[in-house]
């Protein structure tokens, strides 16, 4: 490495490169370092301190470390989260949540399951029947369905049990009525 | 690579197992860590010895060292520490003017009233390389002496000093190397170290 080189890098300029501690690259450092600091009137010591220091290392073991590298945010993932991973964390909680809860509704199910509210007597206002058949069931079926509604199995479904109350319908039953 | 970036480099050499690589260190930062803790000791012989420690200190320290602080934050902090523990062993107190936070030793200005407490030898040396440095600023070349100013005194980078001087870059980084020769070869025989005696 030329000189103006070891100059360069003394000053921060040489891009992407280091030089050896070798004999000259040291001389020339030291030289460089002390017309800086003389120029900035910085308070001299011996010429020899230098020397001084490295004869007393000489009885000292040789450094061996693993590669230090700075601190990295991996010891603290928390270091790394946005800020804003929280708030979406507890939002999508809350959004999982209403959709188990809400899931359940019975405007939500498929097509081929109508809802059918009764509108007969106000104490049946809230009761629904869940029939697994067409839209259209003729005025017998309908009124066969609100009359025995009352006596159909409950089912605990979460969150809507208070309003769903599942009746039974058998065609043949109906028939010979 | 900002300065910073040099002294990690240089520190991951050490902890690689290249002693000399801490010599650079120890060259770099010497006169500033004794600025230090001359503020903390008054006798300069001291300082010269408390300053030797704080190295050895430091060399054993660094493989704790990971980078998480500059480098000669960590060394002032070090610098202190053991001036501190010296005058503890000597009976006597740290001045209260202290400064405790290695972060603002780097804005210290205290040179002047240094040297007025150092013995005359040392006196004599720090005059005869002065005036021998100014001498050698004098007889350089204007556009060497602009270049070098700018970069030791106002600590310009070579892209700012090349906007400055209207030359490129690489006009800049050759004229500060020559400035740096010019004067060098005034002052290395007031070094006066024989090469087998060089570290």
């Amino acid at each position: 490495m030329t000189n103006e080189r070891i100059s360069a890098w003394l000053d921060g300029e040489l891009q992407g490169g280091t030089v050896a501690a070798d004999a000259a690259t040291r001389e020339a450092c030291e030289a460089w370092w002390l017309i800086g600091d003389v120029m900035r009137r910085e308070k001299l010591l011996s010429p020899d301190f230098s020397l001084r220091v490295m004869q007393a290392l000489e009885n000292e073991p040789t450094v061996l470390a693993p590669r230090s590298a700075p601190v990295v945010a991996a010891e603290r993932p928390a270091a790394n989260m946005p800020r804003w991973m929280p708030v979406a964390a507890a939002v999508s909680g809350v959004v999982v949540v209403a959709w188990a809860m809400l899931g359940t509704r019975p405007d939500q199910r498929p097509a081929a399951e109508v809802a059918v509210v009764a509108k007969a007597a106000p104490a049946e206002r809230n009761v629904l029947a869940l029939v697994r058949a067409p839209a259209q069931q003729d005025d017998e079926t309908r009124a066969y369905l609100l009359a025995h509604q009352a006596n159909g199995r409950g089912v605990q479904m979460a969150g809507v049990s208070g309003y769903v109350r599942p009746v039974s319908f058998d065609q043949g039953l109906v028939a010979s009525r | 690579m900002s300065d910073r970036e040099i002294d990690q480099q240089l520190v991951e050499r050490v902890q690689r197992g290249d002693k000399q690589a801490f010599g650079l260190l120890v060259s770099k930062y010497q006169r500033k860590l004794a600025r230090l803790l001359s503020r903390m000791i008054r006798d300069p012989a001291e300082v010269e010895d408390v300053t030797q420690e704080a190295f050895i200190k430091a060399y054993r320290a660094l493989p704790a060292f990971r980078g998480e602080s500059a480098f000669y934050t960590w060394l002032y902090r070090i610098g202190i520490n053991t001036a501190k523990n010296y005058l503890v062993s000597q009976g006597r107190r740290a001045p209260t003017t202290t400064p405790t936070d290695s972060e603002d030793a780097e804005s210290m200005d205290d040179g002047d009233a240094l040297r007025d407490i150092d013995t005359p030898e040392r006196l004599m040396m720090t005059r005869q390389i002065g005036e021998t440095v100014n001498a050698a600023m004098d007889a350089l070349p204007e556009e060497l002496r602009t270049a070098i100013v700018l970069r030791e005194i106002e600590g310009l980078s070579y892209e700012e000093i090349a906007s400055v001087m209207d030359c490129p870059i690489g006009t800049v980084r050759s004229r500060i190397f020559r400035a740096r020769e010019a004067i060098s070869e005034r002052i290395r025989p007031m070094l006066d170290i024989a090469p087998d005696k060089r570290w």
